[in-house]
């Protein structure tokens, strides 16, 4: 089935085509809700959120650009969202605390295997997580970034500096 | 996109860009079990606000076509009871308080007084009046008039007629409809200003001036790497969306909040009034990040609210100079805008500031419990003050502000109230006896 006929089928309701679109982007979302979640049970809520927020303004999608851009934008504005619900202004460390933190993660053999470089990104507060995340994978400029958190560019500029420079450290180590 | 990537980008990117993980099956259960929930959710907010509406609706109709009626009743009340028939008073006072709140119409009243009361007219065209003393006939009106105070609500346009034995009265039962005679009474013929009236209650404007007392909530440091920069209540907190700020906020200072507003009161009876009107309320709050590189940042929030309470107000005491009462309201919120402005410090020395303006979704239902004291100052002006508790019902909608802290905050609040009723004392005919 074409993505044009399965997104028809979701607009109308259709509790299988709705599925099987799940399953077509849940992989690739929940790794993207986790390098802006703290953990597994907090990215499972972020998916969760995302995909109810995909099926509710699935018929505001109109075509113009590939649909799993649209649905990671969705998921990424979603991670934000409950971030500042959720996180940051109740456990979020500074990054100065963040350096101070003994060692938690247990260094592997091979340091740049995905699940230890996303361990690394797990453990930085949130507000750095998200800035790294959307400058170095999303591809967001520092303008988009303040202008999507509501911080100034130099404040992402800054938070996005001082997160490489602790990752840095954190692989290299 | 420009070419951008350093070793470190380039190997998050490629490693985490295209990770493909599977989330735990029950996840599409729980997303499955929202969307049927969202559906009944639905549902339920529809019928609610169709019940509200209907509920209005009724409300409106019946304090449109209640003052009438109740003038009716008791001008027809209390020309029995000028005639000397107290137990037919009684009678007539209760058929038609029922017969008008059953059909609100005049015609009922007429009717309802007829049927109860054969002595006010009859076929030979006299009235059946046992003619009192004036003692007597003072005693026996006191007694309907209590009575009747006690029986039904006050209205604006209610007046005691304080009616003996009208001569008038007694030769115009029989020949002309009773409706028409009781509205004869009205223009009376002697306004008698010794005449003791029942306290006529009316609509009520009050101005009102209320204040949320907000504590300096102080510094908000870290405790411990494993604690929180920031003291939310954890209910309050996790429902706090849109709070905007992506730093680490070491202090937050909230200001006292304020409002204002104009409040109608509307008495459904001699002790109760159901109160409603406008009010205007400000939050304002300001966050102060740590300092991190010799920078800080500062964002001053204002929050602007404006809110449709609607409570009942119980007057327990009634002095001559102080009447005691006590209130019970729910305020429906909307807020009309968030007005923030940032500050960038550096090494301590302001930068560079921005203003922005942000909408407020959604709505904030909150409960007042209080009680207070209103003390007359000049006519129909008088002063209240009242204390109590705010508890507010917090949603996921609001900004954060000091009530997504704690949901209880006391409440203060001081006014002005003034009658808004044409007349307090139009007068009342004088016992001709």
């Amino acid at each position: 089935m074409d993505e044009k006929q399965l997104l028809k089928d979701c607009l109308d309701g259709n509790r299988q085509a709705q599925k099987r679109l799940y399953d077509q982007f849940a992989g690739k979302m929940f790794a993207l809700c986790m390098r802006y979640a703290r953990n597994q049970q907090m990215a499972e809520d972020f998916l969760q959120e995302g995909f109810i927020r995909v099926f509710s303004k699935l018929d505001t999608f109109r075509g113009q650009g590939s649909f799993e851009g649209w649905i990671r934008t969705i998921m990424v504005n979603t991670s934000l969202e409950l971030l500042r619900k959720n996180d940051l202004l109740k456990k979020s460390l500074s990054i100065s605390e963040a350096f101070e933190l003994p060692d938690q993660l247990e260094l592997p053999a091979d340091r740049l295997n995905e699940q230890y470089l996303l361990s690394c990104i797990q453990s930085l507060p949130a507000g750095f997580r998200a800035v790294f995340n959307l400058y170095a994978i999303e591809g967001y400029t520092h303008k988009e970034i303040g202008e999507l958190l509501s911080i100034s560019e130099g404040t992402s500029k800054s938070q996005y500096a001082r997160a490489k420079a602790w990752l840095q450290q954190r692989i290299s180590n | 996109m420009e070419n951008r990537k350093d070793h470190i980008e380039q190997l998050f990117a490629e490693k985490l860009g295209k990770l493909d993980m599977q989330p735990p099956q029950m996840v599409w259960h729980r997303i499955d079990a929202r969307r049927k929930n969202r559906r009944i959710m639905l549902l339920f907010r529809y019928a609610a606000v169709v019940v509200l509406l209907l509920a209005s609706g009724f409300t409106i109709r019946y304090f449109l076509t209640q003052p009438e009626n109740q003038t009716l009743t008791k001008q027809l009340v209390l020309t029995q009871a000028g005639n000397n028939s107290l137990q037919n008073a009684v009678d007539v006072a209760e058929a038609v308080t029922a017969s008008s709140a059953v059909s609100g119409s005049v015609e009922t009243l007429v009717s309802a007084s007829r049927t109860a009361t054969p002595t006010a007219s009859n076929d030979t065209g006299k009235s059946e009046t046992r003619q009192l003393t004036a003692t007597e006939s003072e005693q026996q009106l006191a007694d309907a008039t209590m009575l009747l105070s006690s029986a039904m609500p006050e209205d604006k346009n209610s007046e005691i007629v304080s009616a003996g034995t009208t001569d008038h009265l007694a030769d115009s039962t029989d020949s002309e409809d009773l409706s028409t005679l009781l509205l004869a009474l009205i223009p009376a013929p002697e306004i008698a200003d010794d005449v003791p009236t029942l306290a006529v209650q009316n609509v009520n404007i009050s101005l009102a001036f209320g204040q949320t007392p907000g504590f300096n909530s102080g510094t908000n440091g870290s405790d411990g790497i494993a604690g929180a920069n920031f003291s939310f209540d954890k209910f309050a907190g996790d429902l706090a969306y849109e709070t905007r700020y992506f730093e680490e906020v070491e202090r937050t200072d909230f200001s006292m909040p304020l409002s204002f507003g104009l409040l109608f009161s509307y008495p459904v009876s001699q002790s109760l009034l159901i109160e409603s009107g406008l009010q205007y309320t400000r939050l304002a709050h300001e966050n102060s990040t740590f300092v991190i590189n010799d920078y800080q940042n500062r964002y001053k929030t204002n929050l602007h609210y404006l809110g449709l309470p609607l409570g009942i107000r119980f007057v327990m005491l009634k002095d001559k100079r102080i009447r005691l009462f006590i209130t019970q309201a729910f305020v429906l919120e909307k807020g009309l805008g968030s007005h923030s402005v940032t500050e960038r410090y550096f090494k301590g020395k302001l930068y560079e500031t921005s203003r922005d303006n942000t909408h407020i979704r959604g709505m904030q239902l909150s409960s007042v419990s209080s009680g207070g004291a209103e003390t007359s100052l000049v006519g129909k002006l008088s002063a209240y003050v009242q204390a109590g508790v705010q508890v507010f019902f917090l949603n996921e909608t609001q900004p954060f502000n000091m009530r997504s802290e704690h949901s209880a905050w006391p409440s203060f609040q001081a006014g002005l109230r003034f009658d808004l009723s044409a007349e307090n004392k139009r007068g009342a005919i004088k016992n001709t006896h």
